[in-house]
């Protein structure tokens, strides 16, 4: 009798656990599902002279294209996307890049003649989040649509050229 | 006779059941993958773990926010959202932690994902807090906000001393402050 008493007050017990670690693993499924690489929704933001910027309409015909600017190697990120812009612009495209950090915003601040697209060095959080996460990869972002996710665009791979990442990010997407 | 031997078979029969049960809810407490919720993946691979210096930023309306002060006793991160329910379902241990963090002389930083989900000035917890809808992405890089609410301590040497994903357990206050108060000591 007593064994069984005691045989019940485990189980009880036991029960208890097993509850606190369902309970503990089904939040965290709950919690966790909301982890997924953050989309990146418009480009909004204080830009590199302390302006705001805002680009949060797009289309198709006016699509826009996000990139990250990395400090360490400014001159040559500059470099291409100078060059990108020159074939994209008049085809409707926005471009807006995001700095990664104080030498790259401190670095654009000082160059004689500003790049032709807005530079962002404080983003939104989320936004912020998913470019560098996809500059990560070696990617930029075309967004035609705020309720699609962005069209990955590689560009840091060494078989990039501007002329290639301009006619992917000109290209109509279906 | 018979009928107290078909009681003791009986009782044979429950204890037997007893023992199975209570053995699979032993295995399974015993086996079962227990959440972390220090996750190891708050920091990105490329970050040096180095100390951070407190993130800076502007408010949603586009005001520079105060930075936070070098003379403080450390920092602390929370990031949130209006929109997230369980940060309001953590706003009560939260509260209570906030209060003895400040207590402490901490600095505390919110940051909102989006600028659409910023809090308002009674919204903020705690009040005397800095809000920061748009960050400097330098220290965005070192950390990876993945999940709201999360909430990450640090140091006045600007080191990580504590980090927590997802809403607050009861222990975890208690736990934040013993890192705290052990890092003020070395």
């Amino acid at each position: 009798m007593l064994l069984g008493v005691v045989l019940l007050y485990c189980g009880f017990r036991l029960c208890e656990n097993a509850l606190a670690i369902r309970s503990d693993q089904n939040w965290s499924r709950a919690n966790l599902a909301t982890e997924q690489k953050p989309p990146f929704t418009a480009a909004k933001g204080i830009n590199v002279y302390g302006k705001p910027v805002s680009v949060d309409i797009f289309s198709k015909d006016h699509p826009l294209g996000v990139f990250l600017l990395r400090g360490r190697q400014l001159e040559q990120d500059l470099t291409f996307w100078r060059s990108v812009s020159d074939l994209v612009v008049k085809k409707g495209l926005t471009l807006v890049a995001y700095c990664d950090g104080l030498s790259c915003s401190d670095g654009v601040r000082k160059l004689a003649s500003p790049p032709p697209f807005e530079v962002i060095e404080y983003g939104e959080a989320v936004s912020s989040q998913a470019l560098l996460n996809d500059d990560r990869e070696g990617n930029c972002l075309k967004l035609v649509d705020s309720k699609k996710r962005p069209k990955k665009v590689g560009w840091r791979s060494a078989e990039s050229t501007p002329v290639k990442v301009a006619m992917e990010l000109n290209a109509h997407d279906k | 006779m018979t009928s107290n031997s078909l009681g003791d078979k009986l009782l044979l029969a429950c204890l037997a059941v007893l023992i199975v049960l209570d053995g699979g809810l032993w295995a399974y407490v015993k086996i079962a993958p227990i959440y972390n919720p220090q996750d190891p993946n708050l920091f990105y691979a490329s970050s040096d773990h180095s100390p951070a210096m407190p993130p800076t930023g502007f408010t949603g309306d586009d005001q520079r926010t105060v930075a936070v002060s070098s003379a403080s006793r450390g920092w602390a991160v929370r990031y949130a959202s209006t929109n997230c329910h369980f940060c309001r379902d953590d706003q009560k241990r939260w509260s209570g932690l906030a209060e003895q963090l400040a207590d402490k002389g901490y600095q505390i930083v919110t940051i909102v994902p989006d600028s659409q989900e910023s809090y308002s000035a009674d919204g903020l917890v705690p009040k005397a807090s800095v809000q920061q809808a748009y960050v400097d992405l330098g220290w965005l890089k070192n950390f990876r906000l993945s999940a709201t609410p999360t909430l990450l301590l640090f140091d006045s040497k600007h080191g990580l001393i504590w980090a927590h994903k997802g809403t607050l357990s009861i222990a975890d206050p208690i736990d934040a402050m013993h890192k705290v108060s052990y890092w003020e000591k070395h």
